[in-house]
């Protein structure tokens, strides 16, 4: 039995390293560790009853085992964003301030074509109307037009710093701690720091629990 | 300084995990005891020995066996039960018959299934891959 279990783990892990490597595309309207989850249920759960000799407990334990490792992960990653990133991904800008990133489209292998068309599909006629356009965690395409629209970047999400973000803006460490000085808040007190595109900083604090 | 409470569904998924541990652990040590007691009882039965003693020890062998193979059907493959019962079926068919040839293979195919029962119920780096 503890076989059935600790084979069931190494699937799992197997699963969320392979739909990692298939990319964000496959994954559609769940998140990775919730697909992974979705599909091994299915599976085990209709093993015993393809086969009427398989027990029942080799379906029920491993579902069991499953439910309980994703309540976990979902819980560790709302406490770490690290984590978050680690499990799902991050969302990936195609079009950033305007400019379409060539590169972005050859790593998650998406064509030129099915940009536009996914434009199309979210109203967009032109691609020169687009400010910002997000390929999400869950696969789905996010966009922002230009002008209309106005991008808040994500500085720090629940006390953690976004290094990356904070740096593909142009601002380091130092600058983020003075405006938090300024402002009189300590980076673990920020649930959410945002800056806009021109410059606006807006901070939500960690309720008091 | 208030405490961080853990969430409902996070403590749930904790005593799920914990009840599996459990579970896991007595239904290894339960299978491989009852395992240990009906490979012994083969192996004490002597084929060329007095046929009511051979005969008195295959029938309570079978009778243990059917006790124990409703606590291994709960986590092992009924297909490999079924290749033990039907092993411990010949043995006592060959008892009865008074054929030692055939009982003496039977034994050892009833030892084989049971061995594989315990490869099958334990844990170990083959079970898992």
């Amino acid at each position: 039995m503890a076989s059935v279990l600790i084979r069931t783990i190494i699937i799992y892990v197997f699963l969320s390293f392979s739909i990692k490597i298939m990319g964000k595309r496959q994954i559609g309207e769940l998140e990775t560790s919730e697909l992974i989850s979705t599909l091994l249920i299915s599976e085990v759960a209709s093993l015993p009853i393809d086969n009427p000799d398989i027990p029942l407990s080799s379906a029920i334990f491993p579902i069991l085992l499953i439910i309980s490792v994703e309540i976990l992960v979902s819980f560790i990653k709302n406490k770490s964003e690290r984590m978050k990133r680690i499990v799902d991904g991050e969302p990936t800008f195609v079009i950033y301030r305007g400019k379409l990133r060539q590169s972005v489209l050859k790593e998650n292998r998406i064509s030129l074509n099915e940009i536009l068309s996914e434009l199309r599909v979210l109203g967009v006629g032109d691609i020169d109307e687009v400010e910002y356009a997000i390929l999400e965690q869950n696969g789905k395409m996010s966009v922002l037009k230009k002008e209309k629209d106005s991008m808040a970047h994500s500085l720090i999400i629940d006390g953690e710093v976004r290094e990356r973000a904070l740096s593909s803006l142009g601002y380091n460490e130092r600058w983020l701690s003075e405006r938090l000085k300024e402002a009189g808040y300590k980076t673990n007190e920020i649930f959410l720091l945002t800056i806009d595109d021109l410059g606006n900083i807006n901070i939500i604090k960690k309720e008091e629990k | 300084m208030k405490k961080k409470s853990i969430p409902k569904d996070v403590a749930i998924a904790l005593v799920i995990l914990l009840l599996l541990t459990v579970l896991t652990t007595v239904n290894e040590i339960a299978c491989s005891r009852a395992l240990d007691g009906l490979t012994e009882a083969v192996e004490a039965i002597e084929i060329d020995g007095e046929y009511s003693d051979t005969s008195r020890k295959v029938n309570m062998l079978a009778e243990k066996f059917d006790t124990w193979s409703f606590f291994f059907s709960v986590t092992v493959n009924h297909d490999d039960i079924g290749d033990a019962k039907s092993e411990l079926i010949e043995l006592v068919e060959a008892v009865e018959a008074k054929d030692s040839v055939a009982a003496r293979i039977a034994k050892s195919r009833l030892l084989g299934a049971l061995g594989e029962l315990r490869r099958l119920s334990g844990f170990g780096i083959d079970s898992i891959i």
